[in-house]
């Protein structure tokens, strides 16, 4: 089997089976784009993947480089579910989820669809069941900006309603004047 | 936001009546000092003092706004209705018992009505659990091996791969085996852990009321964090050994349930108690540790935050539209308005809106945040489950003349329906008892009617929140009729009534909430005031909906 060089952002270079690493849309297609021959010797550059990360991924691949791809009419039915991510996989993601979130990005760039499925997976387990403090806290969201920014919305937006009131009171009074003057 | 309005307005009458009789310069003015001064009428505020969970005191963790905390909660409401109806008192003989236990009077005659009912109504004593008995009879003939049992089995949910999914494998011979040997090893060690652990929960139950009023809590509260240690201890040593075993085992079935429920589209469940436990006793956990890096979030891309959230269910989408504006940005483009709408109709089936509603997420956000816990919210619409119980046929006579009398002659201001075929899961509302300050409200209410029924009361609990001395703020309600003074002759409409009268009357000699009772008797203006104050913010989804 030929093999294809891989280069992180970090400057490593990975030697990896090109059957293996064709689980990547993005490699597929570019390896079908420019000749699988040519790429032979020449180095792919993955400045969005670091090393640790690009490891974490041919480790991945390889594991999974048997794998059947699933029935179509499948697919639907386990969009919605949380739990089938295999044991394996579950123990493969075990990790930070800094290295977590890293993999979606790295998956998201290269393009591997089961991948990207299973750390989405994992991400959704992780915000189910939370409550809204609890998902700023894991997630290092600073929500009280957030909502800072949100009531300073609403404060403008209140006070716009009461320039209205008082507007359309003045102008309602101003009218009773008129009425009145005219009255008189 | 709500009494702002009727100040607005009863302000604007007056004003035009001023505005005709005569002198507008001064009308001006004095229309310009009551807009500003609209701004400041104070609102009662009312806060219950402690921010952490209110039954462990913050002892097994953060409780992130919730009343109670995740283990708390699993501990005493566990959202599995067939933990609810398992025999935990019986008969004791001597050598049975642990002498951990010192049951005081109370306790005493709670526990032996409770047997007493059991022996007069063996139909009551649920078929499984008889099976299970005779099962494991041989073994260890001695019926505490029948909660031990029970609790090992929850305990085996814990095993992460294969989540809710054992329990209704009990029957299979399969895993019942695997039980027997798994159990014969731990029997020992659990069996006087788990007892315990049982008999705590029914005691916090029925003994809610008197522990408040005598601030008691730390009492039970000390009993709960004891069961609780020695459990875990218990589960965390034989969990190691035990755990890879189950797991090849029941592999292959647990796919097969799987499936079931993945036709029926079913939420997700809060975790159970052992799964807590399991959190809690495990350091290498890493579910609270937060990302170093600020800003890795913000980098996924929104097809990506999509996919994430395409997972997700009602409850916890509503949860991430509140964390911050990108994500609340990408919800409310992606998820329609025809979907928030089934998801109010799942979560609150017997909301009706006045006139047509424009953003049912507004309306599913109303709701929600108008509960007093997420995660009884989230166990409402858990009931696709199959029931491996077999109901017996008292029962669903007194259910079916219930639900009938119900929808023939429902009684005043009280509207019940049941979620589930077997009647296990109902949606209440009351509506406030004119002249009370929760005049106007519309209350939503939980029930949770248990297989033994009527044998044993329906657990009610508030789903909106509500500022009642005898409501605790988790929603529970304190009244004898549903815990030990429960009769025969009670059905739900009746409880619903007893519900309705005490929001008229509470009843202060015991008390869900002793602040509020104190509030009550020395205090009953601001009482009123704030009550009022909580009714129009929380209970009047149907009338003033934000828009």
């Amino acid at each position: 089997m030929p093999n294809i060089k891989l280069q992180s952002s970090d400057g490593e270079i990975f030697a990896v089976d090109i059957e293996i690493i064709k689980c990547s849309v993005t490699i597929k297609t570019m390896l079908e784009d420019l000749g699988i021959d040519e790429a032979e010797e020449e180095v792919v550059p993955l400045p969005n993947v670091n090393s640790a990360i690009l490891n974490k991924i041919i480790q991945w691949a390889t594991y999974h480089k048997d794998d059947l791809p699933p029935p179509s009419f499948e697919d639907e039915a386990e969009e919605n579910s949380n739990d089938d991510i295999s044991s394996w996989d579950a123990d493969f993601l075990k990790v930070e989820q800094s290295t977590l979130f890293e993999l979606i990005l790295a998956a998201n760039y290269l393009n591997i669809k089961d991948l990207l499925n299973i750390t989405c997976k994992t991400v959704a387990n992780m915000i189910e069941g939370k409550t809204t403090t609890e998902l700023c806290e894991i997630f290092n969201i600073n929500r009280d900006c957030n909502i800072s920014e949100e009531e300073q919305e609403e404060e403008c937006i209140k006070k716009e309603e009461k320039k209205s009131v008082k507007k359309r009171r003045r102008r309602r009074t101003r009218k009773a004047v008129e009425e009145r003057d005219g009255k008189e | 936001m709500a009494g702002d309005k009727i100040v607005d307005g009863s302000q604007n009458c007056n004003s035009e009546r001023i505005s005709e009789s005569g002198d507008l310069n001064l009308n001006l003015n004095l229309e310009d000092e009551l807009v500003e001064s609209i701004e400041y009428i104070p609102c009662p505020e009312f806060q219950f003092s402690a921010t952490a969970c209110y039954i462990c005191n913050g002892y097994y963790g953060p409780c992130f706004e919730e009343p109670v905390c995740a283990t708390c909660h699993a501990f005493l409401f566990p959202n599995d209705i067939d933990l609810l109806q398992v025999p935990i008192f019986s008969e004791k003989t001597d050598d049975e018992d642990s002498g951990n236990d010192e049951p005081t009077d109370l306790y005493y005659n709670h526990e032996r009505r409770t047997s007493q009912q059991q022996q007069n109504s063996p139909q009551s004593v649920n078929p499984n659990i008889v099976q299970h008995n005779a099962n494991i009879q041989q073994n260890a003939p001695n019926h505490n091996m029948n909660v031990s049992r029970r609790s090992y089995a929850q305990y085996q949910n814990a095993v992460p791969q294969c989540n809710y999914h054992v329990l209704q494998n009990n029957s299979s011979s399969n895993s019942a085996d695997i039980c027997m040997v798994a159990f014969t090893r731990n029997a020992s060690v659990s069996r006087d852990v788990n007892l315990d652990l049982q008999s705590m929960i029914c005691r916090t139950r029925s003994g809610c009321h008197q522990n408040c009023v005598n601030g008691n809590e730390r009492h039970v509260q000390d009993m709960m964090e004891e069961a609780l240690r020695c459990t875990s201890d218990t589960l965390a040593t034989s969990h190691d050994g035990q755990n890879n075993e189950h797991r090849d085992n029941i592999g292959p079935q647990y796919h097969w349930n799987y499936r079931v429920y993945e036709d029926v589209g079913e939420p997700s469940r809060p975790y159970n108690l052992s799964e807590r436990l399991e959190i809690l006793s495990n350091h290498k956990h890493i579910e609270h540790e937060p990302i170093n890096e600020p800003g890795l979030v913000e980098r996924l891309p929104p097809e990506v935050l999509l996919a994430i959230f395409s997972h997700l269910d009602d409850i916890s989408l509503w949860s991430a539209a509140n964390v911050c504006r990108r994500w609340c940005g990408l919800l409310s483009t992606h998820v329609t308005q025809l979907q928030w709408k089934q998801h109010v109709k799942l979560r609150w089936p017997l909301y009706k809106p006045i006139g047509c509603v424009k953003n049912w997420y507004r309306v599913y956000d109303y709701l929600a945040s108008s509960a007093p816990c997420r995660t009884c919210l989230a166990q409402t619409s858990l009931r696709s489950r199959p029931s491996r119980m077999e109901e017996n046929s008292w029962r669903r006579n007194r259910l079916r003349s219930e639900l009938k009398s119900l929808r023939i002659d429902p009684p005043e201001g009280i509207e019940a329906m049941p979620l589930d075929h077997m009647c296990c899961h109902w949606q209440a509302t009351i509506t406030g008892p004119v002249g009370s300050p929760y005049e106007g409200g519309l209350f939503y209410l939980y029930l949770q009617v248990p297989f033994s029924y009527p044998m044993c009361p329906p657990v009610v609990r508030f789903l909106t929140k509500i500022l009642h001395p005898n409501v605790s703020r988790h929603g529970d309600v304190g009244i004898d009729s549903i815990h030990h003074n429960w009769s025969l002759a009670l059905t739900i409409s009746k409880v619903l009534i007893s519900v309705q009268s005490l929001l008229t009357d509470p009843y202060c000699q015991v008390c869900m909430e002793p602040e509020l009772g104190e509030m009550y008797m020395n205090d009953r203006e601001k009482f009123e005031e704030v009550a009022r104050a909580w009714t129009w913010r929380y209970a009047m989804h149907d009338v003033v909906m934000p828009l």
